[in-house]
């Protein structure tokens, strides 16, 4: 007896060593959705095409307090102009409560899925465009012209809500566009961004000197989202309309080969320069450009840096390095009770005051340097003044939507190993786009489904 | 009047202090709380391991049996990721054991400034694991990392090319997946030698004085009284934090991640963070629950024979 109970307590013991994890995951992912109800009405925003009927409910319905869970994956920066917008809209929708909880990228996706199978999580769910896919292939999310008007959607930019677009239906509203690479050049040691690869390589030649730490073009040589925009340039495509890789192609040699040479032949650069060493010699005037995206803006403004933001050169074959460009917005959850029209009200209500008020949405876009997607905010002082939103809706042009589908992790995945072999093991491009493509191929089928052998 | 005397039975109380289930009484709330935060989270892994839950079938998976488990043990790369678990595991607990010993040996001494250095030696444990791999990574690049630098300025890496102990010079520690692998390995070493000197100098300090003043009147060397009195002594102590440590490091993720940048190259993987790739890379849950399940089992037979083989559990005598 005195045995066994020892023998339960150490497995007690032993297992308690797990509790704290468990305890703390169970507490985030059971965040609230709840549905208070108290008086005050709104009816200001009801849905202009809904018949007689539905208005009556609506206004009946809208009397209810409604507390709207938002998920989200924003930058300190968005996350202050959330903030800001929120106690705006707090005053004009007093019925109205917004409970905001942040998480990081992987961490978003990870717990609105799990939420989503719990029959729990938000209602309104924030994050990059590539959060979509794998939302839309779980489904747990629905269309978002489920809940707002044809009016709504027309004041959204239809290139940046095409990238939410799945078989003919949108997603997510995006709030702001862009994220896309471009060329950042230092106006003191730059005079004109140069146009043409040749002309890149000059400029970057005459402000190198190695030995005093001194570099003309410094960039994130391995990551494959560096890597994306030659590909793109020599007229490649990751996926084929059904999404099957097509990595092993010319372009793809073509640019595996080019970016070797941007050290090996065009002497620039320095090896195994990754984000962190590209960045702090920008910061610290020891690079005179730098290929980085719109999140890098102001932190070099900040440092001093007389910044120069300029399209991509174009390469040898005429066309510009095309680097993605992408979109963030908010995606309506499938557990909202599309029934429950006080919530629809509320969540239409949101947005529309989000994205859909011009001016709340340029808060966003100038907080983060990316495009704002409301047609009407691209129209107002406060942007087309901003030089920062000038240069990016001018460098916006000559990039591409990134696929949002799944099957993108797949792809980066198989870009990465062989992006290395190449620039550190001499690999041949040629071979690499072979052992990518295949690499591709079994990330993807795995990603499909648990498509065994 | 004894041999017919009947057997006095004693009174049935009703007070559950005195029952004989009352011991279970008292674990009961532990164990309600640890059916609903550890068990069933545990149970609900093992089921999904015999599911084929992915990002399709995410609402509404199906039970496909062992067939995880016969395609995770039918993939190559399971037994060299495996294999390549089992190095890291072992080369990083070698040293953390060793190198942890031997700093509380040290720190057990009547050295001067003992608390300052053991307050240095702590700070690795200290500093939040994902600062220190940060800081790992910076000092591992090819060009201005630091390690790179002493190997140049000391003229060992130049000898250690000479040598033929290394193929490439300076080392690209970030760039070859390999030595990426052995620049996670310095980390996760440097990260862990604290936990185990602390576990150890606190299993010496109990040791009584007099086992050594004996063994010295007896004429032992320093050696003979490590070995016959402090490891014994230390037994007790060490092998659950060995057991601990390996539990640790065989999942260890983020110093892996941090390192290596990414999942993506296989060659610096470990089995936790091809679980990581397959659950959250590739959406198939079901699969990353076998593998989870696999570790887990591999985990528990090590622990209960290393204990075994250790007697870890027994008093020492």
């Amino acid at each position: 007896m005195k045995k066994m109970f020892g023998v339960i307590l150490v497995l007690m013991l032993s297992v308690s060593l797990f509790a704290g994890c468990g305890s703390n995951k169970s507490a985030k992912d059971d965040t609230p959705a709840t549905n208070d109800t108290s008086n005050n009405a709104d009816t200001d925003n009801a849905d202009k095409d809904t018949d007689k009927d539905q208005d009556q409910d609506a206004d009946k319905q809208s009397n209810e307090k409604v507390t709207l869970v938002v998920w989200e994956q924003m930058e300190p920066a968005l996350q202050e102009a959330f903030d800001e917008v929120e106690v705006e809209f707090e005053a004009a929708y007093p019925n109205i409560d917004i409970e905001r909880t942040h998480y990081e990228t992987e961490e978003l996706r990870t717990n609105f899925l799990n939420s989503s199978v719990a029959g729990g999580g938000p209602d309104i769910v924030y994050g990059p465009g590539d959060n979509v896919g794998p939302f839309i292939t779980a489904d747990v999310i629905i269309p978002i012209t489920d809940v707002v008007t044809q009016d709504f959607i027309s004041k959204i930019d239809e290139s940046a809500l095409d990238f939410t677009k799945v078989s003919g239906k949108y997603y997510a509203v995006p709030d702001i566009f862009g994220n896309n690479i471009t060329l950042l050049y230092n106006k003191d040691m730059v005079d004109t961004a140069p146009q043409t690869w040749d002309e890149l390589v000059e400029v970057a030649s005459e402000n190198r000197d190695a030995d005093n730490g001194l570099y003309g073009l410094l960039y994130n040589e391995r990551e494959p989202y560096w890597f994306i925009g030659f590909f793109n340039g020599f007229g490649g495509d990751v996926l084929d309309s059904e999404y099957n890789p097509t990595l092993n192609t010319e372009p793809m040699i073509k640019a595996l080969q080019f970016v070797r040479d941007i050290r090996e032949e065009n002497g620039l650069g320095i090896e195994g320069m990754d984000y962190g060493a590209a960045d702090s010699a920008f910061l610290e005037e020891t690079a005179a450009m730098i290929f980085n995206g719109a999140w890098s803006w102001t932190s070099y403004i900040d440092a001093g840096v007389n910044l120069g933001v300029a399209p991509m050169p174009t390469l040898p074959n005429g066309e510009r390095v095309t680097f993605y460009n992408a979109t963030k917005g908010y995606s309506i959850s499938k557990e909202v009770d599309l029934n429950d029209q006080a919530r629809v009200e509320a969540i239409r209500a949101f947005l529309d005051f989000f994205v859909g008020d011009p001016e709340n949405d340029a808060k966003f876009a100038l907080a983060n340097s990316q495009a704002p997607t409301n047609l009407e905010s691209r129209e107002l002082d406060i942007i087309t003044s901003d030089p920062l939103q000038v240069a990016e809706q001018e460098t916006l042009i000559y990039t591409k939507p990134m696929p949002i589908v799944p099957e993108m992790r797949g792809i980066w995945d198989a870009i990465r190993p062989e992006l290395e072999a190449v620039l550190y093991e001499g690999k041949d491009p040629e071979q690499a786009a072979a052992d990518m493509q295949e690499t591709a191929i079994d990330n993807i089928s795995k990603i499909r489904s648990n498509s065994y052998e | 009047m004894g041999a017919k005397a009947k057997k006095i039975k004693a009174p049935k109380s009703r007070n559950l202090a005195i029952g004989k289930a009352t011991p279970y009484y008292y674990l009961l709330p532990a164990f309600i709380v640890m059916a609903i935060m550890v068990f069933y989270p545990l149970g609900y892994g093992f089921w999904l391991s015999l599911t084929d839950m992915s990002l399709e079938s995410f609402k509404d998976p199906n039970y496909i049996g062992l067939s995880n488990f016969s395609n995770l043990f039918k993939d190559s790369k399971f037994f060299t990721t495996f294999l390549r678990t089992i190095i890291w595991t072992a080369v990083n607990v070698t040293v953390h054991v060793s190198g942890g010993l031997f700093l509380a040996v040290l720190l057990n001494r009547k050295l001067p400034g003992r608390s300052i250095l053991r307050i240095f030696l702590i700070i690795p444990w200290a500093i939040p694991q994902y600062i220190s791999a940060l800081t790992w990574r910076g000092m591992l690049n090819l060009q201005y990392g630091l390690i790179n630098i002493i190997l140049n300025v000391s003229g060992i890496g130049k000898e250690l090319l000479y040598a033929g102990i290394i193929d490439k010079y300076p080392i690209p520690w970030l760039m070859d997946p390999v030595w990426t692998f052995v620049g996670s390995i310095l980390t996760n070493i440097w990260l862990g030698v604290p936990f185990m000197m602390m576990i150890c100098l606190g299993g010496l300090q109990s040791i009584d004085k007099s086992f050594y003043e004996a063994a010295d009147i007896d004429g032992a060397t320093s050696w003979q009284k490590f070995k016959a009195i402090t490891l014994p002594l230390l037994k007790p102590v060490l092998a659950p934090a060995v057991v601990l440590g390996t539990v640790w490091t065989f999942n260890m993720l983020n110093v892996i991640l941090i390192i290596a940048g990414s999942f993506a190259n296989e060659k610096s993987q470990i089995l936790v963070t091809e679980v990581y790739r397959q659950g959250f890379s590739f959406y198939r849950y079901g699969y990353a629950s076998a593998y989870s399940v696999a570790i887990f089992a591999i985990l528990l037979i090590f622990g209960i024979a290393f204990m075994k083989h250790t007697k870890g559990t027994e008093e020492v005598r």
